[in-house]
């Protein structure tokens, strides 16, 4: 399954690609909201997982531009610091399939992809 | 001959001939410590990039490992490929692994931020960070005191909590937070003896960190609620707030009569988010007796816990003459009242001002 | 000693102590701000600002962004405000009376309906015609005010009145703001304890020629016109140098109009903003702080030097010369209402070292220079010029601004960095030698036109006009 992970921290970055690809799962990586829409466009990602506050766009326009599109519904997980009650619901309310809040656990992040994409 | 004409003849034109070889010197001084400057922080900037991106390699393998096992051979095996890259001795490296190891453990949990810890330990680098807290300068203590928290370094705890009182602001505040990062609750203690202020921003922090996974321990907050520093008496009625922590209600109500007007608007607040069946009258009473400013918080919190027996407090304040008291008053007693909205509009004279428009703002309020 | 005499010796010693005076304030500022500068970035690196996004318990703000006439960009500008990162917020639009269609566009862009609100006049303004809130919940920190043309400062003051949060943060509506700002601007008024925090200021730095996109600076660059580019210098030192300094002796009288965050109360305390100013931004500053010194509540203005806020600066000699104008019309102004502080020590350090100080050296160096200057034609004319000492004056006094100038570019260097290619520093220095021949004495020749513009007693607004950012080369096709 090809995964699109958007997170501006290099090393959260990287032991997201790793673990995912630890389950088997294709990953693509970017570090800014702007990137992000490009490779979403180009690569038809199955899953995208995303942080909230991310250079240039964040992650809640990338949900709310993600769903405007037409067509299948690409589940989107949300990982982010924003624990607040009224960004968790906006997140949800926009479209966002899961939210998971930092400091995280990767092996819970692992789980919760598979229930996903089980389910869908 | 006037002195000034002496003074200038004295100096003359050829001391500022002078003076301006010495600025011209330092203008190529600095022109040329800028370029040396820009030419130097390029290369190492070029190598932090390159040792960020080595290491965020490693720190990802440790944080994804699974089991016992795993991860001491991948201690093992990073220890040894830093080792040969002569790293290990490298003070920037060092510096950089450590920064990069606090950013991952920030915002990981569970199993890799453990395995990050013992990386941490396993490679000696606490020893490192255990020096820079003897350090004199405040900025190293403090980043030294950071370093340590985030990496859940729990045996050096004693040495942290000394500097929860340090004379530095900037010290002492990254300590309080270090202990309560390291063991919740507990590690408030240092309420029952600090004489310097907790700063806003230091609540903010300390409330933010116990949110994190901390079992929550309400044993000393009456304590705290009757300290004689001001901050403390503040940060425990935040507590009672954020924690709605009901029992604590006759304690609270206690800091409804203090001597400061900022505490006793903190205190409202309080008790406000505990609503129990005393908490209106006591609020009602309150209202009476309390200078301006803090009426509109007690107003504000009237119109969230106020009933129907609160009415007779509230109406005299629509003829308060100021509009802010106005407004705070119908508020309360439309919220107070299943048919708050429906008395106000008999009360009130609907032509006039502010009511004309006060009232479909209200009835707007409702159902946005 | 003739009276001839006592008169050239009196000018004579006056300029000499005046000029020993401004360069040692100059020192002064120089050395004095790299100590704050320092204690500032030291501290800031270890400070976890998201601490402020993600917490529950923030200080709410309210940004007020007046719009006259902005139609063309307001929608995208208005977009980019509501993606900052901040939680507790309210966006606050006061369309000042615009003639074109900014408010229906607006309306149609962000569905917006007219709700019945009751605005306090805490603060005397021109009437209010409506305030509008969007039905979509994505748009629910944003109010617009709809309102009758009565200036920037009345725009202001309605947003004063109709914020319902505790600090306001005024920014231009066409100013680009970086994500994490107000949570840098608002981190000192939870700072103090002891004293009342009751403005933070921050830096606004040039964006001509930067990269712009989505309504965020992608890459800054250095200006490629001179005009922006010597007043990227010009703000360096300013913001960088003088205005660290001023904050690290608590004397700031100056927050940019473009990017500030004021406790509410005492701005309605202090009476808002005077719209008989032209320069109402450092008029409120003087104002709040002359009110707390009246009242012997000890207070603070704080400063934060991270480049936060982007702006166009004007490109062309005519526009720049009509700002000019109009900030001298603003000092001289906010000066003369608040003259009861001069050397006043009742009003502690404000009336003793930055009133006067803006005072003499604000307000009359452009004057005591067009003066010199004017004796020098006449001297020279007359043959009464000693050629040799007037060279090596000018000399000196050049060099001097040199060492100046370039010792703030170190500091840039040394502290944010913004010019990544290492060619913008040279040309920066570059541009510091050609400064005093091709850009300061138009700068100086505008404040002189804009004292006698005040002595006229013209009040226009000396309007700027905008030519649109470099990344408007590539809009964003939406």
């Amino acid at each position: 399954m090809k995964i699109l992970v958007a997170e501006d921290e290099p090393i959260m970055l990287k032991t997201i690609e790793l673990r995912l690809k630890k389950d088997g799962h294709e990953v693509i990586v970017t570090d800014n909201g702007l990137d992000a829409m490009k490779q979403i466009d180009a690569e038809l990602p199955d899953l995208i997982i995303t942080d909230i506050m991310m250079p240039y766009s964040s992650g809640l326009e990338i949900i709310g531009k993600v769903r405007a599109l037409e067509g299948r519904k690409i589940p989107i997980i949300v990982l982010s610091a924003m624990g607040q009650e009224n960004v968790v619901l906006e997140a949800f309310n926009l479209g966002a399939d899961d939210y998971i809040t930092k400091p995280f656990s990767p092996n819970e992040l692992s789980i919760r992809v598979k229930k996903l994409t089980h389910s869908a | 001959m006037s002195p000034l004409n002496y003074f200038l003849y004295t100096v003359g034109p050829f001391q500022f001939v002078e003076l301006m070889y010495l600025f011209i010197s330092i203008i190529v001084l600095v022109v040329g410590f800028i370029a040396f400057y820009l030419f130097y922080r390029a290369r190492r900037t070029a190598r932090k990039m390159q040792l960020r991106l080595l290491y965020s390699e490693h720190i990802s393998m440790l944080a994804i490992c699974e089991g016992e096992q795993e991860l001491q051979e991948t201690i093992y095996d990073i220890h040894a490929q830093l080792k040969q890259q002569g790293l290990t001795e490298d003070e920037q490296g060092r510096g950089v692994l450590i920064k990069e190891l606090v950013t991952a453990a920030k915002s990981m949990s569970g199993a890799a931020k453990e395995n990050i810890s013992a990386f941490y330990r396993a490679a000696g680098l606490d020893q490192i960070t255990l020096s820079q807290l003897k350090s004199g300068a405040w900025h190293v203590k403090s980043r030294s005191i950071q370093t340590l928290s985030h990496l859940g370094q729990k045996q050096h705890i004693a040495k942290i909590y000394r500097h929860t009182n340090n004379r530095n602001e900037l010290i002492r505040s990254e300590a309080r937070v270090a202990v309560v990062k390291l063991t919740g609750f507990q590690g408030l203690r240092f309420l029952d003896v600090i004489t310097y202020p907790l700063t806003e921003w230091e609540q903010l922090c300390l409330v933010h960190e116990l949110s994190e996974n901390h079992l929550p321990d309400f044993k000393h907050i009456p304590d705290w609620l009757h300290s004689d520093n001001d901050s403390v008496v503040e940060f425990a009625l935040r507590l009672v707030e954020s924690y709605r922590i009901l029992e604590l209600h006759g304690d609270v109500a206690f800091c409804l009569a203090h001597g400061q007007s900022s505490i006793r608007k903190k205190a409202v607040q309080a008790v406000r988010s505990i609503n129990q069946p005393q908490t209106a009258p006591l609020l009602a009473t309150q209202l009476l007796r309390e200078e301006e400013d803090v009426q509109l918080v007690v107003l504000e919190a009237m119109g969230e816990v106020g009933s129907e027996n609160d009415l007779a407090v509230l109406w005299p304040f629509l003829a308060h003459p100021r509009t802010v008291f106005k407004i705070a008053a119908a508020r309360a007693i439309r919220n107070s009242h299943p048919y708050g909205m429906a008395m106000l509009r008999q009360r009130v004279d609907m032509e006039v001002h502010p009511w004309y428009i006060l009232i479909p703002q209200l009835e707007e309020e409702v159902n946005a | 000693m003739s009276w001839q005499q006592v008169v050239v010796d009196f000018f004579t010693y006056g300029i000499l102590i005046y000029s020993v005076v401004l360069l040692g304030f100059y020192l002064f500022i120089a050395v004095y701000s790299i100590g704050e500068t320092r204690h500032y970035i030291r501290k800031s690196s270890f400070t976890d600002y998201s601490i402020l996004a993600v917490s529950e318990k923030t200080p709410s703000i309210s940004i007020l962004a007046p719009a006259y006439n902005e139609g063309a960009t307001i929608i995208e500008n208005v977009r980019s405000l509501l993606s900052i990162h901040y939680n507790h917020m309210e966006l606050i639009v006061i369309n000042d009376g615009s003639k074109d269609d900014s408010l229906q566009k607006l309306i149609d862009a962000y569905e917006l309906v007219e709700v019945p609100r009751l605005v306090i006049n805490h603060i005397l303004t021109k009437p209010v015609r409506g305030i509008y809130k969007s039905t979509n919940p994505v748009y629910r920190k944003l109010v617009v005010v709809d309102k009758e043309n009565g200036g920037k400062a009345d725009a202001l003051n309605v947003g004063v009145n109709v914020a319902s949060n505790d600090y306001i943060v005024c920014i231009d509506v066409d100013c680009i703001l970086e994500q994490d700002a107000m949570l840098k601007l608002v981190k000192p008024f939870l700072e103090e304890k002891n004293k009342r925090v009751i403005a933070t200021g921050g830096v606004v730095r040039i964006a001509n020629s930067c990269e712009i996109r989505d309504g965020k600076v992608v890459k800054v660059n250095l200006p490629e016109k001179f005009l922006p580019r010597v007043q990227t210098l010009e703000y360096i030192r300013a913001f960088l140098l003088g205005r660290m300094a001023w904050s690290r002796l608590n004397g700031l009288l100056l927050i940019s109009g473009a990017f500030g965050a004021f406790d509410r109360e005492i701005v309605i305390k202090a009476g808002g903003y005077n719209h008989n100013t032209v320069g109402e931004d450092m008029e409120l500053v003087v104002r709040m702080r002359r009110y707390m010194e009246e009242q012997k509540i000890p207070y603070k203005v704080a400063y934060i030097p991270d480049p936060l806020c982007w702006t166009e600066a004007p490109s062309t000699y005519k526009i720049l010369g009509r700002q000019r104008n109009r900030w001298t019309r603003g000092t001289i102004e906010t000066l003369k209402l608040h003259k009861v502080m001069f050397f006043n020590p009742r009003y502690g350090r404000l009336g003793m070292i930055s009133y006067p100080y803006w005072f003499f050296f604000e307000f009359l160096a452009p004057l005591i220079e067009f003066g010199g200057f004017v004796a020098l034609l006449i001297f020279a004319a007359f043959g009464l010029l000693d050629w040799p000492f007037f060279f090596a004056l000018l000399g000196f006094i050049l060099c001097f601004g040199f060492v100046y100038s370039t010792f703030a570019i170190l500091m840039e260097v040394l502290t944010y960095n913004q010019y990544k290619r290492h060619k913008d520093i040279f040309r920066l220095i570059l541009t510091a030698f050609l400064e005093p021949f091709l850009f300061h004495p138009f700068v100086v020749w505008s404040a002189v036109k804009g004292n006698i513009d005040l002595l006229r007693n013209k009040k226009s607004w000396g309007e700027m006009t905008r030519q649109g950012f470099a990344g408007a080369k590539k809009p964003a096709a939406k």
